[in-house]
This record gives structure tokens, sequence and C-alpha cells, in this order.
């Protein structure tokens, strides 16, 4: 089985740099986009299994990017984790409103996000 | 407008008030029971009018009540509408609408009811033959057989009444019907009126709720404000927090295994990092100082070039790792400005800081100064990024990317631009942002120069637009005085009549604390010798000068000649206008002088036309006041307790022999003697705690303050003695003056006794309400020391008459002002003790 590939996309370049590190360690194939039209360009190229979504960015911000996505057929089952460092309620409800699987808040745990990610990418699999 | 309404319906109560007391003095036949007070009448009538509410409603509630009191037919009700000149039907009961139709058709002109009145006197009652004769309206509401009309006015201010009602006589009635009525309806009449005052008086408030609620928007907003405060703080913590957690993470996972250079890396984003959050935390605590701190800004003259070079040399590193070049552009080596040195210092940074961050190696930061007649022109340009034409105006706004949903169009920018905005604006100066000549962006500051010095008022106003209004009036004058004169330093000082004291109203470029602490005599100094002597002085080198060498602070002349000239109105100085330092670092001449002198008479003009505005303005302020705090009076303090009282009290003072105009005062000052209490920090009336003396004298003002507001609304004098002295003691241990015995006006004396009473049986902050024994005791030990002693047998008399009713009303819980759980401390009226 091919190794599984996730896209990362945040705007903040220390943070997108540590988990793609992270993730390649954990033996994923890796890509980073650094705003919501960056992500659009690499999902199509890079065709991630699974892509890491920061809400807060330049450009097109990660709900709308998550709908974006969404919409088009081929990006139906892709697993989408968002993340934010706005913390109130309705942000964490408009990202999964939007469509993305899970949700985690600025500051997480490396070990959780690989985990959680790991368990989504698990039962995509299962479904299709 | 509304001020005139407003007197008109006081005045409606009043001549209410008047007119029952005319009704039921015992020289007039119409004598009823003791009970004459009309709020506390009882009947119907008098429940429904409780109730309160719309115009509209109450006027419903009116012919409903005397209808079912009356046992009455049919009732009418007409208004009298100015505009139109006609008694307009406002509210019917018992009519079909066949018959409200032909009422409503029928009008009712000033001219019929003025006829009638002659016919018949000004409180028409009439029925029968006397009805029969005269020609009367409402034809309509006559039936065969047991028809009969009574008419009775409600009369409003002074000259005609503000309409009447019309009742039709039950069928049945015996023949004196109406007459043996006439009573009942008089009374009720003026309670009528009296709703009908007060409900116009609760539609005027309504107009305030409208207002209030609008306040209330803004505040939704301040709170809107709020909560993106506390998601942008946590955003902006959190981002680093997020990095640093990850890479100390991972390297504590991956220690061994890492490279060296991996583990070098990571130490320098984690230390980075580090450096954000302690920025973004220095941020938000400079954002929360600026927005609480009301302190004054320490301004001193300074040179900006000499700044601008330290904050550069500041971010010379950072701007050479950014790979961005730096230019200066300015017109000369130096530029005085007057600031506050460390905010000034503040807005440099975050502007050079702010080009900094949104510019793309290569790029290239301008840094322009200009120096204008007043101001300082700041320019920071970058070709960076730039700004959305809709955002230009945003980007000061604290946080404003949250509201654009989660698009960061500038990525952790922080909060530099608002606090440079905030200190700007401290500083009465201006900023803004607008676009870069070909790409990027420009951030603009307007620094005044020379900055203006306005002495704090030191009287207090009732209102803080007044504050504002002589600020911006003494900021153009004295910017007037000194753009006209071209010169650096000016003083516009006025003489304080109180303690014949030459005082620093306004000042461009002297500094805050000369402007706070010069106060000259007569005869003092250069100004004062201008006060003196009434003349100008032109003064080539005051150095040499032998009238004033040894007596002045050199430190503020930089050229040793000054201008000085008096201000006069009709002979006598009011004031004095110095000038020194010329922009042109040239010598005052004759020329000045004159100039000064036109000037000064300007001055004296704007200032006789700023007391004339000050004086209105507070006239409005004194009406709104006094308006606010009667309609509170009404609503919350005006129990029926207090009402029954007051009866008491009014009877008190008929008994005791006040004469008419005595009567209608101690009718109107039972009403409204705590008036004063409206201006009264909230906050300390409801203190359960001791009142410190600061508190204590804000309470004891009160009298002067409901006296102030009453002469706003230009209550006749003797009300006036009645809210000033009503705390006085009748041995001379009361306030505010001290009287004893006699010389407190009787009416206070009464005041006096029923607002402790009112007081003693309501609850208050800190204690409960007494019972009538204890207060009749303490009432009779204190008889002739606090209270008068003519008036406290007569006052107990009705109250143990009334003793049923009054325990009545003591256990209806809308008696209970607030009751406090820890009656711990007793309460000591003022005097009592």
């Amino acid at each position: 089985m091919p190794s599984p590939r996730v896209l990362i996309v945040d705007d903040e370049q220390p943070l997108a740099r540590i988990l793609s590190f992270a993730f390649e360690n954990e033996g994923y194939r890796v890509d980073v986009a650094t705003d919501g039209i960056d992500c659009m360009n690499k999902v199509a190229t890079f065709a991630p299994d699974l892509v890491i979504m920061d809400i807060m960015m330049p450009k097109l911000d990660g709900i709308e990017t998550i709908k974006l996505l969404r919409q088009n057929e081929l990006h139906k089952g892709m697993g989408i984790a968002a993340m934010s460092a706005k913390t109130s309620p309705s942000t964490r409800d408009e990202a999964l409103a939007a469509g993305a699987d899970l949700f985690l808040r600025k500051p997480f745990q490396i070990a959780t996000l690989v985990e959680q990610v790991e368990g989504l990418l698990a039962s995509k699999t299962q479904k299709s | 407008m509304s001020n005139v309404l407003f007197h008109v319906a006081l005045i409606g109560i009043a001549a209410v008030a008047y007119w029952v007391w005319k009704r039921h003095t015992p020289h007039s036949r119409r004598v009823p029971d003791g009970n004459a007070w009309p709020a506390a009448g009882s009947g119907e009538l008098g429940r429904r009018l409780l109730q309160g509410g719309e115009l509209s409603q109450v006027l419903q509630n009116i012919v409903e009540g005397v209808r079912a009191t009356l046992g009455a037919e049919r009732v009418l009700l007409r208004l009298y509408n100015s505009r139109t000149r006609l008694f307009e039907p406002r509210a019917f009961a018992g009519c079909d609408d066949q018959l409200i139709h032909e009422l409503s058709n029928a009008d009712v002109s000033l001219d019929q009811v003025t006829s009638l009145m002659d016919t018949v006197g000004s409180q028409f009652v009439l029925g029968g033959d006397a009805l029969e004769r005269s020609v009367f309206p409402d034809r309509q509401l006559r039936r065969a057989r047991s028809w009969g009309i009574l008419l009775c006015d409600l009369p409003a201010a002074g000259s005609g009444p503000q309409g009447y009602l019309a009742v039709e006589v039950p069928p049945g009635a015996p023949a004196d019907w109406a007459t043996s009525q006439e009573q009942t309806l008089s009374c009720m009449a003026a309670m009528a009126s009296l709703a009908i005052s007060s409900a116009r008086l609760h539609g005027r408030l309504e107009q305030k709720g409208v207002e209030l609620s609008l306040a209330s928007e803004k505040l939704k907003d301040v709170q809107k404000l709020k909560d993106n405060f506390v998601g942008v703080v946590s955003h902006e913590l959190r981002t680093p927090l997020t990095s640093i957690k990850a890479y100390a993470e991972m390297m504590s996972r991956a220690m061994e295994s890492a490279k060296p250079e991996t583990v070098s890396e990571f130490t320098k984003v984690i230390l980075h990092e580090s450096d954000r959050l302690e920025q973004a935390f220095n941020d938000i605590l400079k954002v929360s100082e600026l927005e609480n701190s009301r302190a004054h800004l320490i301004t001193d003259e300074m040179d900006l070039m000499v700044m601008l070079r330290e904050v550069l040399d500041e971010q010379r590193d950072e701007f050479r790792q950014a790979e961005l070049s730096i230019a200066l552009e300015a017109p000369t080596e130096v530029m005085p400005v007057r600031a506050d040195r460390a905010g000034l210092r503040e807005v440099l940074f975050h502007l050079l800081e702010n080009a900094r961050k949104f510019t793309e190696p290569g790029g290239r930061v301008i840094l322009r100064l200009r120096h204008g007649v007043s101001a300082v022109r700041i320019e920071v340009e970058d070709d960076g990024v730039g700004i959305p034409e809709d955002e230009l105006r945003r980007v000061f706004e604290r946080f404003h990317q949250v509201d654009n949903g989660s698009t960061r169009r500038f990525g952790g920018q922080g909060l530099g631009l608002t606090i440079c905005r905030d200190i700007v604006r401290r500083h009465g100066g201006q900023i803004w942002a607008e676009a870069g000549q070909e790409k990027g962006a420009r951030i603009v500051v307007l620094l005044p120069s020379k900055g203006v010095v306005i002495q704090p008022m030191q009287l207090k106003s009732l209102d803080a637009s007044e504050k504002i209004h002589r600020e911006e009036f003494l900021h153009l004058l004295i910017s007037f005085v000194a753009e006209t004169m071209q010169v650096h330093t000016t003083s516009l000082m006025l003489v304080d009549k109180a303690d014949e004291r030459l005082y620093v109203e306004a000042a461009v470029g002297l500094a805050d604390d000369i402007v706070r602490s010069v106060r000259l005599r007569k005869g003092e100094a250069i100004a004062g010798h201008v006060w003196e002597t009434n003349r100008s002085l032109l003064i080539g080198d005051i150095t040499r000068d032998p009238r004033f060498t040894g007596r002045l602070n050199h430190a503020q002349y930089k050229r040793n000649s000054l201008l000085s000239v008096p201000i006069l109105r009709g002979g006598d100085c009011i004031g004095v206008l110095n000038v020194n330092n010329k922009n042109s670092g040239e010598d005052c001449g004759e020329e000045d002088l004159l100039l000064l002198e036109a000037i000064a008479a300007r001055a004296e003009h704007a200032l006789r036309d700023f007391d004339v505005f000050r004086v209105g303005h507070r006239r409005l302020v004194a009406d709104n006041a006094a308006l606010s705090a009667i309609i509170d009076l009404g609503r919350g303090r005006g129990s029926r307790l207090r009402h029954r009282l007051g009866g008491m009290g009014f009877d008190t003072g008929r008994r005791l022999g006040l004469d008419a105009a005595g009567l209608r005062q101690l009718s109107l000052g039972l009403r409204i003697y705590d008036l004063g209490l409206s201006v009264v920090d909230a906050e300390i009336l409801r203190k359960v705690t001791p009142l410190t003396p600061g508190e204590r004298r804000s309470v004891d003002d009160h009298v002067h303050a409901g006296a102030e507001l009453a002469q706003g609304i230009e209550l006749p004098p003797g009300i006036l003695k009645i809210l000033v002295h009503h705390h006085e003691n009748s041995d001379g241990t009361g306030y505010p003056d001290g009287l004893s015995g006699e010389a407190i006006p009787l009416g206070a004396r009464i005041v006096r006794l029923v607002d402790f009473a009112h007081g003693a049986l309501t609850d208050r902050p800190g204690r409960l309400a007494w019972d009538l024994d204890s207060l009749e005791e303490l009432v009779e030990r204190e008889s002739g020391k606090v209270f008068c002693p003519r008036v406290t047998p007569i006052f107990l008399g009705l109250l143990r008459e009334g003793r049923a009713e009054v325990e009545l009303l003591l256990k209806q819980p809308s008696e209970t002002q607030r009751v406090c759980e820890e009656p711990e401390f007793a309460y000591v009226p003022q005097g009592v003790a």
C-alpha cells in the first residue's frame, strides 16, 4: 500500500514546517499550501488523501476552501481535518458544517493530530 | 419646543394641586372628608388611574372609571387641541358606534365652552334646568325623560380648561342627582387632569426611551467589539503558542535521532515564536492601557528628527534582514514638536514596523516629514501589498479583520496601528491610510506642532457637553491668535473675579504645569501689570526691562521681546492676551501690537458670545435635568404612601394657618422636595456602609441641587426655600444653613417631618422600615429638637387618625424600596443621633 498523502494548509510557516516534519516522520507524503487558493491548486496536482486545514488565512479562508472542496465530486471522500486558533464554538460548528471531518483547537498535541488523522484515513478507507 | 410643553405640563400639575386645595379649603362650601389628596383618592377612577400608561389608555380609564363610579349611563371626554382650537372627543364609555360617530362629527369650539363657562362658572357642573337653559355642547347625549348632563372641566394652565367630561345622568336618578354628584365629579376631574398631564409626560419619556434603546444598541456594538477583542487576543496568543508547543513536542520526541542542525533550527523557531508571543502580549497590554488610562499626556518640546533617527537605528537590523531599503525625506535638520516622548516613540516604532511587515524583500520604505504652520506631517510609505480601498479606514480599528470572517488580509499584523491611532488622537492629531504612489500603502500622521493647553474646568457642570463646547471654543480661539500672529507661544489669561487673580485659560506652546499653576495678582509680572494699567505692553527685551527683571520665568522665552494686551469690556480688564516667540524669529514690533489689540477686541466679542451660549446651554440642560428628575419622582418615588403622608403634611399646613400662597407652595414642595437627589450619584444613595465626608457632602448638597433644578424651570422662590431648607432642624443643627426655630420657613419644617416619616416607614439600603409606633415615639422625642414643636402634634394627630389607612399602605409591596438583608447599620437621620 502506497504512503498516504497529506496536504497541510496554513499561512503560519513555522507551524506548517513542523507539521510536515512530523507527518514525514510517520511515513506520510506531505505537501504544504499557504492559503486557500494555493490549496485548491495543490489539491489538483498533489491529489492528497487528507487535508489539514487552518481556518484563518489570507485570500481564501479555510471555511470557504472546505466548501469549495466539498462541492467537487472528486473530493467528496477526501478527509479534511480543520484547525484554528479561533476558539469560539461557532468556528468549530462552521467548519464541520462546511464539510470538515474533524476540528482541532490550537494549540494541540502533534501526537493527537497524528492519531486522529490515522483514524480518519482508516474510516475513509473502510467506507470506500 | 419640548421645554415649552414641559412648562405647560408642570404648571398644569401645579394648577391642579392648587385647584384641589381650593376646593378643599375649610372656607369653601365644598368640604370633603380628610382624604383630600388627589392621588390617594378612592373609588373606581382612582384604581384605574393608578395603572398609568399611555395617554389613550389613561383617557379610556378615565371615562370608564367615571362611568363606574357615578353609575352613569354614558360618558364622553373631550380634550382641547390648541392647533385646531376645538375640543376633540378622545374617549367614550357606554356609547354605541352610531353615537360615537355623531359625537365625533360635532365640533365643539373654544367659544362654545367659554360662553358656557361665562354662564355657569368656571368649574361648570350643571344639570336639569340649568342645562336646559344653557347653550351646551354634546346634545347627542340627551335622552328622552331621563337625561341630564354633567359637564366638568379639566383645568389646565391658567387660561382655560384642557378639556371636559360630559356625563349622562342614569335613568331614574332623583332630580337633584346632578348637584349631589358635583363634588365627586370635581374631585374626579382633578384626578383625571393629573393623570392626563402625567400621561403626557410619560409620552415624552417614551421618546427618551427610544433614545435609550438607541444607546443600548451602541452598547451592543461595544459588547461585540469586546467579544472580538477576546477572540483576537485569544488568536494572537494561541498562534505563536501553537508553534512553540509543536516544536517543543517534536524535539522531546525525536531528540536522539534528530540532526544537530534540526535541533538548532527548532530552537530558533521556538525563540522567535516566543518573541512573537511576548510582542502580542505587550501590544494587548498597551491597547488596554491606552483605552483605560485617562491620565493626561506629558508633553515636552522635542526634535522629531532626533527621535526618528533613534527609532530608525533600533530597527535597522530588521530592515536589513528583510532586504528593504529605507529613505528619509525631510526639509530641515531640526523639527521641533510638542508631544509625549514615550507616545511619539511608540507611534514611530509601529509605523516603521508596519511598513516593514507588509513589504516584500527588495522593496523600499520612504519616510517623509513636512512642517506646516501648526502641524507636522509624517508619512510612511511602502511599496508592499497595499491596502484595499474599502479597508483604508478600517485598518486602525481594533481587530477589524475578525469582522471579515476568517480571512486575514494582514496576517498577524497585531495592534500597532490601533496603538498609533490612540496616541495620535490624544495629541489632538490625525492619522489615516491611503494608497501609495504606485503600489503599497501610505500612513499619514498629522501631529500638532504647538501643543494647545486648556485650563481644566474647575466649575462643576451639570453636563459634559458644556465641557466639550468650551474646549472646542478655546482651542479655536487660541489657535486663531497663534495663527494670525504667527507665533510659537501665546496665552489667553482671564481674570478670576472671585479671588482677584489672573489665570491662564488656554495657551499654545506653554507647558501644562505653567498653565495650571500661574495665578497672578494685580500688578504682578507682565500680565498683572497690563491688568492693573489697562494698557498694552510691547517689550523689546525683557531681560533689560527694569520693571520685570528678576520676576520672570525666563525659560519660556526663546526671544526676549513680547506683547501683552488687555481684553477690555466696558473699560474693565477681563483678561490679557500674551504672545512671544514669532515664527520668523524676529522681535515683536508696533505692527504686531496693533494686530494683537484688534484680536483682543474680537476675543472679547467671542468670549461674550460664548458666555451667552453657555448660559443658554446650561438653561437647556437644567430644563432637561428638571424634567428627568420630575419624571423620576413621579415614577419611582411617587408612591401612595408618600402621597398620603404628603396629604397629612398639607393638612398640617392648613391647620397652622398657612395662607393661600403658602399652601400652594407647600403642596408643590411636598411633591418635589427631594428633586435634588436625582443629581446625587445613585451608588452613594444605595450605600449601606457609612458615607465618607465627601459623599455626605454630595448628599447634603442635594438641597441646593434641587433648588437649582427648580429654578431652571422657574418655580416661585417660596418653593425654592422649601427645597433648600427641608433639612434644617428646629434647634439649628440641620443643614444647609443651620437655621433654627421660626427662622425656618414653615413649609420647610412640615416637609422636614413628612420626608422623615416617609423615609422611616420605607425600607432603605442598610435597614428595614420602622413601624408606626417607633416613628411616633421618635418624632415626639425629637419635637423641638429636630422637628418643629408646632408641626409635630398636628401631624402626629393626623397620622393617628389615618393610621388604619397608612398601615394598609405599608403592607403593599410597592412601598418597599429595597430590602437589604443586613440591617447592621442603624438608620440615623441627619441630626437625630
